[in-house]
């Protein structure tokens, strides 16, 4: 699916999940699988709360990352494509 | 600020270690394979409280020979106060449940408390003797997606299931609620407490365990009742039984003398337990209470209670007089403190079932040779030549 600004990703239910002093450490219990994230892909992990628009996360990841808006936007669409892929999040739409 | 580009995000996986004995605890490996383990190895340094098993009751439908729960007359905690404790463990780090009994599923308000675990991110471990499980109970069983369901499987046949979990049918009961819950795609292991009782029907244990396609595993360990009580003491495999069993597995294990430094188990360090009635104790058999859940946070008594502080900075061979200078420590795998300490209440003893398996263990590297007592097993043998046996 295109991943759209204003969309608010959601840790999937499959996974169980904590951030350990900035480490994620994310578990797919059923799978019996284990998945750690670098430290940006886990203080994003940290963002994603039911909450937060992909457009928020963005703007948080500049302003505590040197980085410019494109680079931001396309690394963390990249990841969020890939948590969806592997089922660690699912998507609440922003109302219309 | 953080000062980085933000890199390419890349993933580690690793699959979840399987717990080799009873309790997160017991297994005494630092071994820092990869990342995971490079985590896990600092929960344990820094004292997260990664692991918790709380046994939400002490009621169970089946009377088993060697359960060591004793039933207090005390209230158990109410729903409301569980959903608390596990806001309060998921505050502190908490990651991995383990929800056990008693019998889980004997609590009506199971599925509250182990969905709303769920909802708060915990992965969970279940632990249930499967004889209540039905279609629709194994239906919400697969839905909170455990990461594996233990179940004990006491016997192959009736007769002798019967025997040891006190109870009617039960072994046919245990096969139809493992059937449900595979049929459902969860999970199963079955574990075996081996026993005078039930060890004659070890290898049809084993061959049913590989029809059903689930992972097994036997333990000759055996617990004192939680008051300290010997309840299942003439049930216990003799020493030579042992033997026979470890000469069958064929388990490998390594012959490896301990230094000062060494732990028999990770006790206290990233594990804990939680009673029905609130208390924090280190782990299932070690209940020294760390405090109660009635009147302290869990931040509060996993950080400060005497019994963890205690147990981090003293758990180790330098302070196990009779391990220390034991002939055969090499050989030893299995020391349990708890065990231990149930004994005669001195956490830094030697554990009896370990000796006889650390015998069992020398007698299988050194074929022919006969197994040196252990220091306590020569003192105890003085002992009841002075005094006469008590058997
Ligand atoms: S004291 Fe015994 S039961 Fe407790 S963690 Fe250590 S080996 Fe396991
Ligand atoms: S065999 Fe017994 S005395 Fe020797 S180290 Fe093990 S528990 Fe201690």
């Amino acid at each position: 699916m295109t991943i759209e600004m204003s969309d608010i990703p959601i840790h999937h239910p499959v996974t169980a999940s904590r951030v350990f002093s900035g480490q994620a450490l994310v578990i797919t219990p059923a799978a019996n699988t284990v998945r750690m994230f670098n430290p940006t892909g886990s203080r994003i992990w940290k963002l994603v709360d039911g909450r937060r628009s992909v457009g928020e996360i963005i703007q948080t990841l500049m302003a505590e990352y040197t980085v410019d808006t494109e680079q931001a936007t396309r690394t963390s669409l990249e990841f969020f494509a890939m948590l969806e892929e592997k089922q660690l999040i699912h998507w609440k739409k922003a109302p219309v | 600020m953080l000062t980085t580009t933000i890199p390419l995000f890349e993933t580690v996986n690793a699959t979840a270690p399987a717990t080799t004995r009873d309790f997160p605890a017991c297994d005494a490996e630092f071994s820092v394979g990869d990342a995971f383990d490079h985590l896990l190895g600092g929960f344990d340094q820094a004292h997260v409280p990664y692991m918790g098993l709380l046994e939400l009751t002490h009621k169970c439908n089946l009377d088993c020979v060697m359960c060591y729960n004793v039933p207090l007359a005390q209230p158990e905690l109410t729903t409301a106060e569980w959903l608390d404790v596990l806001e309060q463990m998921a505050e502190a780090g908490t990651l991995r449940l383990t929800l056990s009994g008693g019998e889980i599923l004997t609590r009506r308000d199971f599925f509250t408390i182990a969905g709303h675990a769920r909802t708060l991110d915990f992965a969970l471990d279940l632990k249930t003797n499967a004889t209540l499980i039905t279609p629709e109970s194994a239906d919400r069983i697969a839905a909170l997606q455990p990461v594996q369901v233990d179940i004990s499987l006491l016997g192959a046949s009736d007769s002798t299931f019967d025997a040891v979990a006190g109870s009617k049918n039960t072994f046919t009961r245990v096969l139809r609620g493992v059937q449900l819950l595979q049929a459902r795609g969860v999970a199963v292991k079955l574990n075996t407490l081996l026993l005078n009782l039930n060890v004659h029907e070890r290898s049809q244990m084993v061959d049913l365990a590989r029809t059903l396609g689930v992972e097994y595993k036997h333990v000759v360990k055996l617990s004192r009742s939680d008051d300290g009580q010997e309840k299942a003491g003439n049930t216990q495999l003799s020493t030579d039984a042992i033997t026979r069993v470890l000469e069958d597995n064929r388990a490998d294990f390594a012959v490896q003398a301990p230094t000062a430094e060494t732990r028999t188990c990770k006790v206290g360090l990233s594990s804990f337990l939680i009673s029905p009635y609130g208390e924090i104790y280190p782990c299932q058999e070690l209940r020294i209470s760390a405090g109660n859940l009635r009147r302290q946070s869990f931040g509060s008594i996993w950080r400060d209670a005497p019994i963890f502080q205690e147990l981090r900075s003293r758990h180790t061979y330098a302070n196990f007089p009779e391990c220390r200078v034991c002939p055969i420590n090499a050989y030893c795998v299995g020391r349990c403190s708890g065990l231990a300490w149930k004994r005669d209440g001195n956490l830094y003893g030697a554990d009896l079932t370990a000796c006889a398996q650390a015998q069992a263990h020398y007698q299988q590297r050194n074929p022919g040779q006969l197994a040196p007592l252990t220091p306590l097993q020569a003192k105890q043998r003085r002992h009841y030549s002075a005094n006469g046996n008590p058997a």
